[in-house]
């Protein structure tokens, strides 16, 4: 019936940028954000990938369980919800970058110290999602596996669900887009024509 | 970049890699044929391949989060809120994060819960502000203050807080588990939360999310709802949900939320949410209270599923769980849960009221489901249950109803005890009186010596009376407890035959009560089964209850029977017989109803001889014991007059049958569907006594009542239609014969299915009635399918053999002598076989199919053999 149309266009309209998808899901991040942080900060280790999951899963039930059970968007829900969250992380770390340069200031109750300074012992998910850009140019899929796998949290076998390939498809593309991803950041790039 | 090119360097890069990391670099070189910059790229590639590198294999949201943990030390909280100072963080999840705070004006501590509501929009603020002001409302014991609401900045834009009480106790299920709460406890606990519920209910709020993690129970065990109508505020405009996790919900337990959920909740329809929701989500904490466990299994990792399941599972019964919550607590849980709301408790007030009732042992008001709500949903889950069905239906019910009917029997013979052995006791008492008057008549005669004599004389004969009056009221006493312990006995019997049947054949139409362990679950389970498992269930399990085993196999032995299955309807009723014969004697009514029982087993199965010395004894001792004019008596009249038909006793049957159908207009009126069992049958001896015009009338007037007493395709009526044209075909009339069979085959398929032994037999009739009247090969067909029944159904019977030769009479017609001639003789020969078991009036199809050998050898041009034929069946 229409319920099932519904939740279709409802998950295009997010895939295009749906600013009320991201509203949702954004405090639900950072919530997320703030407490994986405080397990680091008391030594204890974060129950590693299956926060992102969880998170994601919750966002989808939270849309979703409204509109009865069209359970099979749910593939490519997961699929908007990773480029979700590629956008608010790395939009965060810009404006948390933005900061630490002195940029327009926030006034922030929660943890506006924690913006103050920033070691970066990890990645830059900013400078990444730029690499990650220049990847896709060249060979799209791999730009969606690393998607997928780093921003979404899946494993090899779902990413391989939602992009229609194998697993060892989606195995061999994350190795190589590993390496090139890694090359770029390091700056030791010597780029093909 | 060049599609060919950067394939070129994917390859070279995957191939490269399956060699020893010492030999790739010259792989690549001589791979790459000169071309230096395809060897620099991959070489760049490879040389970042290192597997031991962490390198992207820490999830996004981990990194960004060791960042900022890194950055500094944040604090995990604000120092402050609004006009709160905060002590300490009680708890975080997806929604939000509650703290422990201190508030100065007035001074208390409170716990505050701040809520993300995604980007505060002011729309979504201004109706927090709004429904926050109702919450705020609320003041009842069972529900956790709101003391007030407001918003602070926390770095997403405002974010609305609530200051509520701060309860300190447990969780619902750990406080049961503490404190080892029995059933009352547990149940007097349940009521209260219904009471707090009920009262926000009535100010229009609904809570949407009750669960026990939402319910605290105090140190004075004061139950506490936490968090009412914050699954609303908190609801968003432009995606309605229902399933909002309130703040103590960690993340990712939104699927354990959803098994509180309601049907109508699951299914995402907000506008079907109503208080009955919230009743629930109540019967869900109840049921998991009482069980341990939830009503469903539910799947954690498939949300799908899980829905599913709410939606469209009935929860196992808790009696399945632990037998002591068979009866009214089970009852109460149902209720609660029901699918369809309608059906619920329509306010947690009846539901707590209900908790009150059994708590005072009072009866409740909810009703288990009925019995014919329980065969609906057996019927409707049971796809393989043929037409035939309902008739075993009926009889089941027969039989509930008349355990039923006798438990209320046994009441009133309970009561009428408990009238005796009061009027005992008056008894008793006046002869008391008597004594005192007789002590003070002898007094009067220590006074009055001049009528000494006469007064003491009269105290004797007072005295005699009174010791007499004293014996009769301990007879009646003894009587009146012989009588109730038997009414006790009656009732208990009563109830246990009930409860096998419900709880043992009907209840196996839910799959949850199906899966002992070594069944698996049928979903297709048809009645059959269902009896044939509760029948391997009896034996063993009354021991001690001859007269409920007794019961239990009389009423699966007429469900055989009804079904058509005469040798397991046997076993039964044989052994009810035999149960009975020793526990009762045989002048017992329940002996002799089940003896009748297995009579008319013996008659169907064609068993006559045996059927009828059964059926003589048993009028014999019903006239005896009942008189004449009973019911039962004139039951067996008109069996003992079959028996007497079918062994073509005509004469014997005739008279009995007369008298039967005098007493039966007389004292149960014309219309009743005893006397027109009655008619029926004289209608049939006369028909079969060849006396056709005395029947006629006889047998139109059967029809007639069957029909206003058992309606137009009532069984009955259909076998005395059946009768009726019987008559018909005997007086000739063909047309108007097949005409009437037609009609009743085609509703005796819708009835009782074309598999049952009364359909075989129109199924026969009709097809000889068309080869009368010479449309062969319209009965070829009907007797095809007649004949592939009862072959697998009953391959050794007269019945068969009857098919086989209306077969081959049919192909003889159309002139297919030699695919008719095995089938005639075949079947003449098991007819002669079976002689004895064919009904007097139907005895002639063996000379019937001699003659049509006959005819087939003449027709077939072979004079020889059909003379012999001749020289035996012709002018016979």
């Amino acid at each position: 019936m229409e319920r099932g149309d519904h939740i279709t266009q409802l998950l295009q309209s997010w895939s295009q940028g749906n600013q009320a998808a991201m509203e949702e899901l954004m405090p639900l991040v950072f919530d997320e954000l703030h407490r994986v942080a405080r397990h680091y900060m008391s030594g204890e280790r974060p129950e590693h990938t299956l926060q992102t999951t969880a998170l994601v899963n919750e966002t989808y039930l939270r849309l979703v369980s409204s509109e009865g059970a069209n359970w099979e968007g749910r593939t490519h829900f997961f699929g908007v919800c990773a480029q979700m969250m590629r956008r608010i992380l790395v939009d965060w770390t810009r404006s948390r970058q933005a900061l630490k340069r002195g940029g327009a200031a926030r006034a922030l109750d929660l943890d506006d110290e924690a913006l103050a300074v920033a070691a970066h012992p990890g990645t830059d998910l900013v400078a990444l999602d730029d690499a990650l850009n220049a990847l896709s140019a060249i060979d799209p899929r791999k730009g969606r596996v690393v998607e997928l796998r780093f921003f979404g949290g899946l494993s090899v076998k779902e990413a391989a669900e939602i992009l229609g390939i194998s697993p060892e498809t989606v195995q061999r593309d994350w190795k190589m887009a590993k390496s090139w991803l890694r090359r770029e950041l390091n700056g030791g790039s010597r780029r093909g024509a | 970049m060049e599609p060919e090119r950067w394939r070129e360097i994917e390859r070279l890069y995957h191939e490269a890699l399956e060699r020893e990391a010492l030999h790739r670099a010259a792989w690549v070189k001589r791979a790459a044929h000169g071309d230096e910059s395809l060897e620099q790229e991959v070489l760049s590639l490879l040389a970042e391949s290192d597997d031991k590198e962490t390198f992207l294999e820490e999830p996004a949201l981990q990194v960004a989060a060791r960042t900022l943990a890194s950055s500094s030390a944040a604090p995990a909280y604000p120092a402050r809120i609004g006009r709160y100072r905060i002590l300490e963080l009680l708890g975080e999840g997806g929604m939000g994060a509650v703290y422990e705070a201190e508030q100065d004006e007035p001074r208390r501590v409170v716990a505050l819960k701040v809520i993300r509501l995604g980007l505060a929009t002011p729309e979504r603020l201004r109706r927090f502000r709004q429904e926050s002001q109702a919450l705020a409302r609320l003041q009842h014991p069972g529900i956790a203050q709101i003391y007030e609401s407001g918003e602070a900045d926390t770095g997403f834009g405002p974010q609305p807080y609530f200051a509520m009480e701060l309860i300190r106790g447990l969780p619902l299920h750990e406080y049961a588990e503490a404190h080892r709460l029995d059933l009352r406890q547990k149940l007097a606990i349940v009521g209260r939360i219904c009471d707090a519920v009920h009262h926000a209910h009535q100010r229009g709020l609904i809570h949407r999310d009750l669960k026990p993690g939402n319910i605290l129970v105090d140190e004075n065990g004061q139950p506490k709802v936490l968090d009412f109508g914050v699954a609303r505020v908190t609801e968003t405009e432009s995606l309605e949900t229902t399933a909002q996790p309130t703040i103590q919900t960690g993340l990712g337990q939104l699927v354990g939320t959803l098994a509180y959920m309601s049907p109508e909740q699951v299914h995402g329809d907000p506008a079907g949410v109503d208080s009955r929701s919230d009743v629930y989500s109540l019967g869900v904490i109840l049921y998991q209270l009482l069980a341990g466990r939830l009503p469903y299994e539910i799947d954690r990792g498939h949300i799908a599923e899980a829905a599913q399941t709410i939606r469209e599972e009935d929860p196992a019964p808790l009696r399945s769980i632990e037998r002591k919550y068979r009866g009214d607590a089970e009852t109460i849980v149902r209720k609660a849960l029901e699918k369809d709301k309608a059906r619920r408790y329509t306010s947690a007030a009846e539901l707590a009221a209900d908790i009150q009732h059994y708590l005072n042992d009072e009866p409740i008001a909810a009703r288990p489901p009925s019995v014919g709500y329980q065969l609906l949903k057996f019927a409707r889950r049971n796809r393989g249950l043929a037409a035939g069905a309902a008739a075993v239906f009926v009889v089941l019910m027969a039989g509930i109803a008349a355990s039923t009917s006798q438990a209320i029997r046994a009441s009133r013979a309970e009561i009428e005890a408990r009238l005796d052995g009061e009027r005992a006791r008056a008894a008793e008492k006046a002869a008391t009186h008597d004594r005192d008057r007789e002590l003070r008549a002898e007094h009067a005669a220590s006074e009055e010596r001049n009528r000494a004599l006469a007064a003491e004389a009269e105290a004797v004969r007072e005295r005699n009376r009174a010791v007499a009056a004293e014996a009769r009221a301990v007879s009646e006493r003894n009587q009146a407890l012989a009588e109730k312990r038997r009414a006790d006995s009656e009732a208990a019997t009563a109830k246990a035959v009930n409860d096998f049947l419900r709880n043992d054949v009907l209840a196996q139409a839910n799959l949850n009560n199906q899966a002992s362990p070594n069944t698996k679950p049928d979903p297709d389970l048809t009645v059959r089964t269902a009896l044939d498992r509760a029948a391997a269930g009896i034996g063993g399990k009354f021991e001690k209850q001859p007269l409920v085993e007794a019961s239990i196999r009389q009423t699966i032995g007429n469900a055989y029977l009804d079904l058509g299955s005469y040798p397991k309807a046997l076993e039964q009723l044989e052994r009810t017989v035999e149960i009975r014969r020793r526990a009762l004697g045989e002048s017992d009514n329940e002996t002799l109803m089940s003896m009748n029982n297995l009579a008319v087993l013996y008659l169907q199965q064609g068993d006559a001889p045996r059927a009828e010395p059964l059926f003589a004894r048993i009028l014999e001792a019903r006239r005896r014991l009942l008189g004449e004019e009973n019911a039962d008596t004139l039951v067996s009249m008109n069996n003992l007059a079959a028996v007497y038909r079918t062994e073509g006793k005509y004469a014997q049957a005739e008279p009995i049958l007369i008298k039967a159908l005098d007493i039966k207009r007389r004292v149960l009126g014309e219309v009743h569907h005893s006397t027109a069992t009655a008619w029926n049958n004289l209608a049939s001896v006369y028909r079969l006594e060849g006396k056709l015009s005395e029947a006629e009338p006889l047998q139109l007037k059967a029809v007639e009542v069957w029909r206003a007493v058992s309606g137009e395709e009532g069984p009955e009526t259909l076998t005395s239609m059946s009768s009726l044209a019987a008559l018909y075909q005997a007086q000739k009339r063909y047309p108007e014969a097949e005409e009437l069979w037609s009609k009743v085959l085609e509703s005796l398929r819708r009835t009782l299915g074309a598999k049952h032994p009364n359909a075989i037999d129109v199924m026969n009739s009709l097809g000889e009635v068309r080869i009368q009247q010479e449309k062969y090969a319209l009965a070829e067909s009907l007797i095809r399918e007649s004949l592939g029944t009862v072959e697998a159904a009953a391959p050794n019977t007269w019945k068969r053999y009857y098919a086989q030769a209306l077969l081959g009479a049919s192909l003889a017609g159309q002139k297919r002598f030699s695919e008719a001639e095995p089938l005639l003789l075949s079947g003449h020969r098991g007819l002669r076989d079976r002689q004895s078991a064919i009904p007097a009036g139907t005895r002639r199809v063996v000379d019937e199919t001699g003659q049509r050998i006959a005819e087939l050898y003449k027709n077939w041009g072979q004079p020889d053999k059909a003379l012999a034929w001749q020289a035996q069946y012709l002018g016979k």
